[in-house]
């Protein structure tokens, strides 16, 4: 580009957005005030739509019809165990079983549901054990990145198993089918939670 | 790279098979437009397109989503029109060679070079006329001014595509049209005072 007038380049750059803003400033300030370079400025546009007719077949109408039908005969894609949703499946994983860790622990001494002096109790399985348990399923669940629909129920099921063990422990039984559905609850919600951002990645 | 080629591609990986054709529908014109500018034939074009976009599938695993989709697709483009003209290379021969036939040899028979019908695309003569120049362009010209016009892809994705710096995109392809002007000098030319030059500004 010279300093008088726009050169031949510049102008067909101006014509396609390619140049920098400065200088499709000057570029246009100069076109305000330049009949000549406004006639080689049409001249380029010509060129330019005249350019623009090589883009001139278009595919035959089956064609995607065509690519697909030959895509079907490859396998699909299955997404691979990814090492980064492994990692982030361990994190959230070991966060939810701190969190029902600490949760039991913290309702093993204070005694939540407690049965009543002098009852009888059915079982002596220490409330922690259940939670741990649950706490240790979470863990390996997430860590191992299988959130298919088999995985989740076999989850859900073993929660189930492990409100049940609670129950035995003889502390309530609205009290333990609390612990029932906030275990079962709580696992379910971590895994949409973990699939909702995996799919959103 | 489009947000949206991206998240087709994710769902295609993750196991969306049919989400591949949203690729295609969006792509395929421009693929056949500029394999058939690389080719010269329209029906070659359409199956070697499809086979790019085969390719592209399978490939499909090796694709970096940081990458713009649409450089990656015509670089398979380029690599599968390139193949296509070196093996049609090898398969040319003399015109001058006689045809050995069983019982002796007779003159080859040369097809008339008036238009295929299938290539009547162009239709019109001064379309025929820049076409004709396009294929005189040494293939360092050819190849960024049929991406940019035949294609429409933009300088970006041109140099990502010829892995070439913008600059040497641009370069080549202000060089093109001028040896396209001087071409169809009666039209676009205007008289040139600028001096020859054979280096390339990066």
């Amino acid at each position: 580009m010279s300093r008088e007038h726009p050169d031949r380049d510049s102008l067909s750059a101006y014509l396609e957005g390619a140049l920098s803003i400065d200088a499709t400033q000057w570029v246009k300030r100069h076109l305000e005030g330049c009949a000549e370079c406004g006639g080689k400025l049409e001249q380029e546009r010509a060129f330019l739509e005249e350019l623009g007719g090589l883009h001139s077949v278009e595919p035959p109408a089956d064609f995607t019809e065509g690519v697909m039908a030959r895509v079907a005969q490859c396998p699909a894609y299955r997404p691979p165990p990814e090492m980064q949703w492994r990692r982030i499946g361990l994190w959230v994983g070991s966060a939810a079983a701190l969190a029902v860790v600490l949760l039991g622990f913290l309702g093993w001494v204070l005694e939540v549901g407690a049965p009543a002096e002098g009852a009888e109790v059915a079982a002596q399985v220490p409330g922690w054990i259940t939670w741990l348990a649950n706490s240790g399923l979470n863990v390996y669940l997430f860590a191992t990145d299988t959130f298919d629909a088999a995985w989740r129920l076999l989850q859900i099921g073993l929660s189930v198993l492990t409100g049940i063990i609670g129950y035995i422990q003889d502390r309530g039984l609205a009290v333990q089918l609390a612990i029932l559905l906030i275990t079962v609850g709580f696992n379910y919600w971590v895994t949409r939670l973990v699939l909702s951002y995996q799919r959103r990645q | 790279m489009d947000q949206d080629d991206r998240a087709v591609v994710e769902a295609v990986l993750n196991g969306q098979q049919h989400r591949f054709a949203d690729l295609v529908d969006r792509y395929q014109s421009q693929i056949v437009n500029y394999v058939c500018r690389m080719l010269g034939n329209y029906e070659d074009a359409v199956d070697l397109s499809q086979d790019v976009f085969l390719k592209a599938y399978s490939g499909l695993g090796s694709y970096r989503p940081q990458y713009p989709f649409p450089a990656w697709l015509f670089r398979i483009a380029r690599n599968a029109a390139i193949d296509e003209i070196r093996k049609r290379r090898l398969l040319t021969v003399s015109l001058d060679a006689p045809v050995e036939f069983e019982d002796g040899s007779a003159g080859r028979e040369i097809e008339s070079p008036g238009r295929d019908p299938q290539d009547s695309y162009l239709g019109v003569e001064f379309a025929d006329r820049i076409s004709l120049a396009i294929d005189g362009l040494p293939e360092k010209y050819r190849e960024p001014i049929v991406l940019r016009h035949a294609a429409d892809l933009s300088y970006e994705e041109i140099a990502e595509a010829l892995e070439l710096p913008i600059g040497t995109v641009k370069t080549r392809i202000f060089r093109a049209r001028d040896a396209l002007r001087r071409s169809l000098g009666d039209l676009f030319e205007e008289p040139s005072t600028d001096p020859p030059t054979g280096s390339e500004v990066q």
